[in-house]
C-alpha cells in the first residue's frame, strides 16, 4: 500500500539541487584553458541524471519488499561484473576500474555497493533473532570480503573500505553484539603490520602503498605521488573565508590539479565558495542524511530500517573520505563525492538509493484508518 | 539498545562527522587561509603546453612537399605584467617590434585574454630570431613579455609546380575551431597557439596532420617566464600523408598547361591526370595559382584583397572546385545512355545533313534550325563510332530528342534517362574526394526545369522544357556544368572497363596518432589506400567497346576526320574526345581521354575556360604533351638532383 502523502519532497530536491551544483562546477572548469575537461563532461553528467532520476522515480513506485527476493541475484550479479573487470577492465590513474561500454563506462564497484546493501538488509533481517551468533557474524563478513576483496585487487583501497563501512553500519543497526565489533577491530590493528609488510612484496599494491604513505609526508615526492595532495591543499586553502566565485585567476584554473572534475571536485568548489559556501554545502549535506535517518526510523519494518541504514553508512563514509583526502585528512583513494562528482556509475547508483529510500517512506504505514 | 538511543546516537554521529570536517576546513581556509593563498599566488609552477609538431605532408614517391621552418612568438602573459607598469612595458615592446602593433593595440589584446591570466596570448607572431633574442635579453625591464619558439609551415615548393590549391595551408586557431577542436579531440590538448588547417589537405586532413601536443610542468619567475622545466610531457608529432600526387608529373603537367595559356594569352586553366586503375589522383593542376607560403604567416590585408578580386579567381581550384558546361565530351555520356537504352546499336546510322528542322506542327514556316558544328558542310552517314570520332552534333540530337526530318516516330533518350545517366557517371554531385569544397556540377533534367515554369501571377522568363533543350543536353551545352575532375573520372571509367572509382588524392597516412583512439607506441600505417568503387558494371561491355572505338578513332582516323588529331602519337595510341562548350565569355576548351588503348593506364582531362577557340586545338595538345611527359619522360638530369636543385632555388627565393 502506497501512501504518496507521504513523499518526502527533500529526498528528491536536495540530490537534485546538488546534481545541478555539479554540472554547474563542470562547466566552469571545461571553460577553463588550462583544464583537461571538455564541454561534454557537463552534457554527460546532465544525461547520467536524467538515467539516474528516471531509476530514481521507477524505485520510488517499486515496492523495496520485492528487492528482499532478488537481493541474492542481483549480488551475484555485481560478483560477477567485478570478475569481468579483473579480467578485461579499462585502466586509469593506475588502476583498473571501468568496464568500456562505449558512451558510459561503467565502474561495477559503484551498484556493487548498493547491491551489496540489498543482500546485507536481507540477511540480517532473516537472522533478526540470531544476531548474536557467531554464524551470523562469519557469513555476513564472508558477503562483505567477496566483493571487497576484488576491489580491492583492482586496486580500489577506498572503495573497499567502504563495504566495510557500509557492514559496520548496519551489523550495528541490526543489533550485533558491540563485543563483536570491538574485538574484530582489534584483530584488524593486529593484522596491519602483516598486511603492510605483504603489500610492499606484491608489485600491484605498491600504488596503494604509495598513496598511504605519500599521506602521511606529501613533500617525499612533490610532483609525484605527493602532488595532488599538495595542491588540494593550497586550492582549498586559497578560497579562504569567501571564495572566489568563478573569477580570473584562481589556484584551480592553473590547472594543476588532477582529475579535478573527479575526486578532487571538491577542492574546486571549496577554492570558489570559500567557508562561508562550504559551511552551507555541509549544511545541506546534513539535512540530507538526517532525512534519511528518518527514513530508517520511520521504516515499517526490520528489512526496510536495514536498508536505508546501509545507505546512510554508504553515503556518510563516501562523503567524509572524499573531503577529508581535498583537505589532507585522509589519505588519497579514489572515491568520488556523492552527487557532486563526474561519473556515471556514481550518479545513477547514489540517484537509485533514493528512489530505494522514498519507496520505504512511502509504505511506511502497515494499516492507515481512514481519517475523520 | 533502544531503539530511540540508536537513532540519537546515529543523528549524533552525523553531526560529529561535519563537525570535524568543518574544524578541519576553518583550520585549512581560515587560519591557514593567508598561508595557502600567499603559496597559490608564489607557486611559480606553471602546465605549459608543449606543442607538437605538424605532420609532413609527401607525394607518392616521398618527395617531401612542406617542412616546419622554426619561427618566434612575442607573448604576453597577463598576469605577469606588474601592477602599474603596464604602459611603459607595452610602449617598450611596441617599439621593440617596429610599432606594429602599437601600445594601444597591445593594451588591447592582453585585455581581451584578461579572463586566462596565466595563459600566454599571442602579440607578434613570426618575429625574427634577433628579435626574439632582444625580448629575451630584456626580460628584467620586460616582465610578463616572452619570445616563445615555434614553428610554422614552410611549403617549400617550386610556385611552377601550382600545389598550392591541394597543400592548403595552415594558420593560427579560430575562435571557433579552438572550441569545436577542444570538443573532438580532448586528447590532442589543443591549445589557443595551435595551427590548424585552414584549406586543402591540410584543413581536410588536420585531425591526422595536428599530432598531440604535451604538457610539461615548468616552474616560471614573477615575469611569468620559464626558468625550470620540472617535469617534461613529450608531445606527439603528426602523421604523415603521402599523397596520390606524382610531384614531378604536377610540376610538367603545371608547365604545360602554363606554357600553352601564355601562347594564347590567357590566365586560367586546368587540367587532371587520374590512374584508370585505382582512381588515384596522379596530378591535378589549376591556374593561376598562389603562393601558401604568404598565408602561413598572417597574410597582409592588401596580399589577401588582391588575390581575392583576382579575376583570375588564383583561390579557387579550377580543377575539382570550378564548373564549366562541358559541351561535346558529354557525347560520350549520351552515346552510352544510346546504347544501353538500346536508342542506338553499333550498326544503326544516322544521316548527318548539317542541321536539323523543328517546324511548328501549326505552321510550316516557323522553323527552329538546329545545326552541327560543321555547318553548312554535311558529315553524311554516321554510326555511333564515328559520329563520335567527328563529334557529329546531328547524330547525338537525334539521339537525345529524336529527329522529325527523318521519322517524327523515331525512339530517343529523352531528357530523363540522360540526367539518369549522368548520374550513372558519378556529375551532378560531389565525388568525394579527400578534399574541401569539391563542386557537384550540375545536370538539369525536365522535372527541375518544370519548376522554374512561370507561376501564376509572378513574371519570370521561364518555360517549358522542350525537344531544343533536351538536344542542347544532348551536346553538353545549355545548363550542363561538371568539373573536369568529374571527367577525368567518367573518362577513367571508360577506360578501366566500367569501373566508377572514387577518386583519391590521399594514398596513405601514416604515424602513430589515430584520432579519437590514442597514440601506438611505433610509426604504422593508419589508412592504407584501398581503392573504393562508387559503382560498377553499369555498361555493358559491348556498348563500352564501341565508345572506346568511337574515343580511339576520334585520334586516330586519318588526316583531319577526326577531332583529336592533335594528340595523334602512334607511342601513346591514345583515346579520347574534344568538347568546345560555349559559354559567356567566350567558349571553353575541353579534350579528355586516355592511353593506351589496348592498356589504359591514365585519363586525362583538360579545360581552358573561356578560350574562345576550340577544344581541338587548345586543350588537346596540351592532353598530348601530358601523356608524353607521363609515357616518354626523359630527365635531362637525374631525378633527385632536379628535386634538389628545384628545392635550393625555391629555398633562396622565400628566404
Amino acid at each position: 500500500m502506497k501512501h504518496w502523502r507521504n513523499f518526502d519532497l527533500q529526498l528528491v530536491g536536495i540530490p537534485l539541487g546538488l546534481v545541478f551544483f555539479s554540472v554547474l562546477v563542470l562547466f566552469a572548469i571545461s571553460r577553463w584553458p588550462t583544464s583537461g575537461v571538455s564541454i561534454s563532461t557537463p552534457v554527460h553528467q546532465a544525461l547520467y541524471a536524467v538515467i539516474g532520476l528516471a531509476l530514481m522515480f521507477f524505485l520510488t513506485n517499486f515496492d523495496y519488499r520485492l528487492l528482499r527476493s532478488l537481493s541474492l541475484p542481483m549480488y551475484l550479479f555485481a560478483i560477477a561484473l567485478l570478475g569481468v573487470v579483473l579480467v578485461l577492465g579499462h585502466s586509469a590513474y593506475g588502476a583498473t576500474r571501468w568496464i568500456n561500454l562505449g558512451i558510459l563506462p561503467l565502474q561495477p564497484s559503484e551498484p556493487a555497493k548498493l547491491f551489496l546493501v540489498v543482500l546485507l538488509a536481507k540477511f540480517f533481517a532473516d537472522r533478526e533473532e540470531r544476531m548474536g551468533s557467531l554464524s551470523t557474524l562469519a557469513i555476513s563478513l564472508v558477503l562483505v570480503v567477496v566483493p571487497a576483496a576484488m576491489v580491492l585487487i583492482q586496486p580500489d583501497l577506498g572503495t573497499s573500505a567502504v563495504f566495510f563501512a557500509i557492514w559496520v553500519g548496519m551489523a550495528l543497526m541490526a543489533g550485533m553484539p558491540t563485543r563483536y565489533l570491538a574485538s574484530l577491530g582489534v584483530a584488524v590493528i593486529a593484522l596491519l603490520p602483516i598486511v603492510w609488510h605483504f603489500m610492499g612484496t606484491v608489485k600491484r599494491f605498491q600504488y596503494t602503498q604509495d598513496r598511504l604513505l605519500i599521506f602521511l609526508d606529501p613533500q617525499k615526492d612533490p610532483l609525484g605521488s605527493g602532488y595532488n595532495v599538495i595542491h588540494s591543499l593550497i586550492t582549498v586553502g586559497s578560497g579562504g573565508f569567501l571564495g572566489h566565485w568563478f573569477s580570473a585567476g584562481t589556484q584551480s584554473q592553473l590547472g594543476l590539479l588532477r582529475v579535478e572534475d573527479k575526486d578532487f571536485i571538491f577542492s574546486v568548489i571549496a577554492e570558489q565558495i570559500g567557508f562561508v559556501g562550504i559551511l552551507l554545502l555541509f549544511a545541506v549535506f546534513v539535512t540530507l542524511l538526517m532525512r534519511i535517518a528518518r527514513v530508517s526510523f520511520m521504516a515499517a519494518d526490520t528489512y526496510g530500517r536495514l536498508l536505508a541504514t546501509g545507505i546512510l553508512s554508504m553515503l556518510m563514509f563516501q562523503i567524509f573520505v572524499n573531503v577529508g583526502m581535498n583537505i589532507g585528512l585522509m589519505p588519497v583513494t579514489g572515491i568520488p563525492l556523492p552527487l557532486l562528482s563526474y561519473g556515471g556509475s556514481s550518479l545513477i547508483t547514489t540517484l537509485a538509493s533514493f528512489g530505494i529510500l522514498q519507496s520505504i517512506l512511502l509504505r511506511h504505514q502497515k494499516l492507515v484508518f481512514a481519517a475523520g | 539498545m533502544r531503539k530511540k538511543t540508536k537513532f540519537l546516537l546515529l543523528r549524533s554521529l552525523i553531526i560529529l562527522v561535519f563537525a570535524v570536517l568543518a574544524g578541519r576546513l576553518w583550520y585549512v581556509q581560515v587560519v591557514m587561509g593567508s598561508y595557502y593563498k600567499a603559496q597559490a599566488d608564489t607557486s611559480k609552477i606553471r602546465l605549459e603546453p608543449v606543442q607538437a609538431l605538424r605532420g609532413i605532408i609527401y607525394d607518392n614517391k616521398g618527395r617531401q612537399l612542406v617542412w616546419n621552418a622554426p619561427s618566434w612568438d612575442a607573448e604576453i602573459v597577463p598576469h605577469g605584467i606588474p601592477d602599474g607598469q603596464a604602459a611603459r612595458i607595452y610602449s617598450l615592446l611596441s617599439r621593440l617590434l617596429g610599432n606594429h602593433p602599437t601600445a594601444r593595440q597591445i593594451a588591447k589584446i592582453v585585455k581581451e585574454n584578461q579572463w586566462q591570466p596565466y595563459e600566454p596570448a599571442v602579440i607578434k607572431q613570426h618575429i625574427s630570431a634577433s628579435k626574439a633574442m632582444l625580448i629575451m635579453q630584456m626580460h628584467t625591464r620586460l616582465p610578463g613579455v616572452r619570445a616563445d619558439p615555434t614553428t610554422v609551415r614552410d611549403y617549400n615548393l617550386d610556385p611552377a609546380m601550382s600545389l598550392s590549391h591541394i597543400l592548403g595551408y595552415s594558420g593560427i586557431i579560430g575562435a571557433q575551431q579552438y572550441a569545436d577542436m577542444k570538443r573532438l579531440y580532448p586528447r590532442e590538448h589543443i591549445t589557443s597557439l595551435d595551427q590548424v588547417g585552414q584549406t586543402g589537405i591540410e584543413a581536410a586532413l588536420d585531425p591526422y596532420l595536428h599530432g598531440s601536443n604535451g604538457t610539461e610542468r615548468v616552474e616560471v619567475d614573477a615575469g611569468e617566464r620559464p626558468v625550470r622545466t620540472l617535469s617534461r610531457g613529450t608531445s606527439v608529432t603528426g602523421d604523415s600523408v603521402y599523397l596520390t600526387i606524382d610531384a614531378r608529373l604536377q610540376r610538367q603537367v603545371a608547365s604545360d598547361l602554363a606554357a600553352a595559356l601564355n601562347h594564347v594569352g590567357l590566365r586560367r586553366g586546368a587540367a587532371v591526370v587520374e590512374d584508370v586503375r585505382t582512381g588515384k589522383i596522379l596530378a591535378m593542376v589549376s591556374l593561376p595559382s598562389f603562393n601558401n607560403n604568404w598565408f602561413s604567416t598572417p597574410i597582409t590585408l592588401k596580399r589577401y584583397d588582391s588575390l581575392l578580386h583576382d579575376p583570375g579567381k588564383p583561390l579557387s581550384d579550377g580543377a575539382y572546385q570550378g564548373v564549366y558546361a562541358p559541351g561535346s565530351i558529354f557525347k560520350v555520356i549520351t552515346a552510352t545512355a544510346a546504347l544501353q537504352t538500346g536508342v542506338a546499336t553499333g550498326s544503326r546510322i544516322v544521316e548527318d545533313t548539317g542541321q536539323i528542322r523543328l517546324c511548328s506542327i501549326y505552321d510550316a514556316n516557323a522553323c527552329q534550325v538546329f545545326k552541327g558544328w560543321t555547318w553548312p558542310r554535311p558529315l553524311g552517314p554516321e554510326n555511333v563510332v564515328r559520329a563520335l570520332a567527328q563529334s557529329s552534333d546531328i547524330y547525338f540530337y537525334t539521339m537525345a530528342g529524336g529527329n522529325p526530318n527523318i521519322d517524327p516516330n523515331m525512339p530517343y533518350i529523352g531528357a530523363n534517362r540522360l540526367h539518369h545517366w549522368a548520374l550513372q557517371f558519378g556529375l551532378g554531385s560531389p565525388l568525394g574526394i579527400e578534399l574541401p569544397g569539391e563542386a557537384g556540377g550540375f545536370i538539369p533534367s525536365a522535372s527541375w526545369f518544370d519548376k522554374l515554369k512561370p507561376t501564376p501571377g509572378v513574371k519570370n522568363p521561364g518555360d517549358e522544357w522542350h525537344i531544343g533543350n533536351t538536344y542542347n543536353m544532348g551536346i553538353g551545352q545549355g545548363q550542363n556544368q561538371v568539373t573536369p575532375l568529374q571527367m577525368a573520372n567518367v573518362t577513367a571509367t571508360i577506360a578501366n572497363g566500367g569501373t566508377l572509382y572514387r577518386p583519391r588524392i590521399v594514398d596513405r597516412i601514416t604515424g602513430r596518432i589515430t584520432p579519437r583512439k590514442g597514440v601506438s607506441k611505433r610509426t604504422r600505417t593508419i589508412l592504407p589506400f584501398v581503392p573504393q568503387i562508387i559503382r560498377r558494371g553499369f555498361i555493358d561491355p559491348g556498348n563500352l567497346a564501341l565508345i572506346q572505338e568511337g574515343m580511339h578513332e576520334s585520334v586516330t582516323l586519318p588526316g583531319w576526320e577526326g577531332t583529336s588529331y592533335y594528340v595523334k602519337d602512334p607511342r601513346i595510341d591514345a583515346a579520347g574526345k574534344t568538347g568546345t562548350a560555349e559559354a559567356t565569355g567566350g567558349a571553353n576548351a575541353w579534350w579528355m581521354g586516355y592511353a593506351p588503348f589496348n592498356n589504359p593506364q591514365i585519363a586525362v582531362a583538360v579545360v581552358v575556360p573561356n578560350a574562345s577557340s576550340e577544344g581541338a586545338y587548345t586543350a588537346a595538345p596540351i592532353a598530348h604533351k601530358i601523356f608524353e611527359d607521363y609515357f616518354h619522360y626523359k630527365p635531362t638530369k637525374p631525378d633527385w638532383l632536379v628535386d634538389v636543385s628545384r628545392q635550393l632555388t625555391s629555398t633562396n627565393g622565400s628566404a
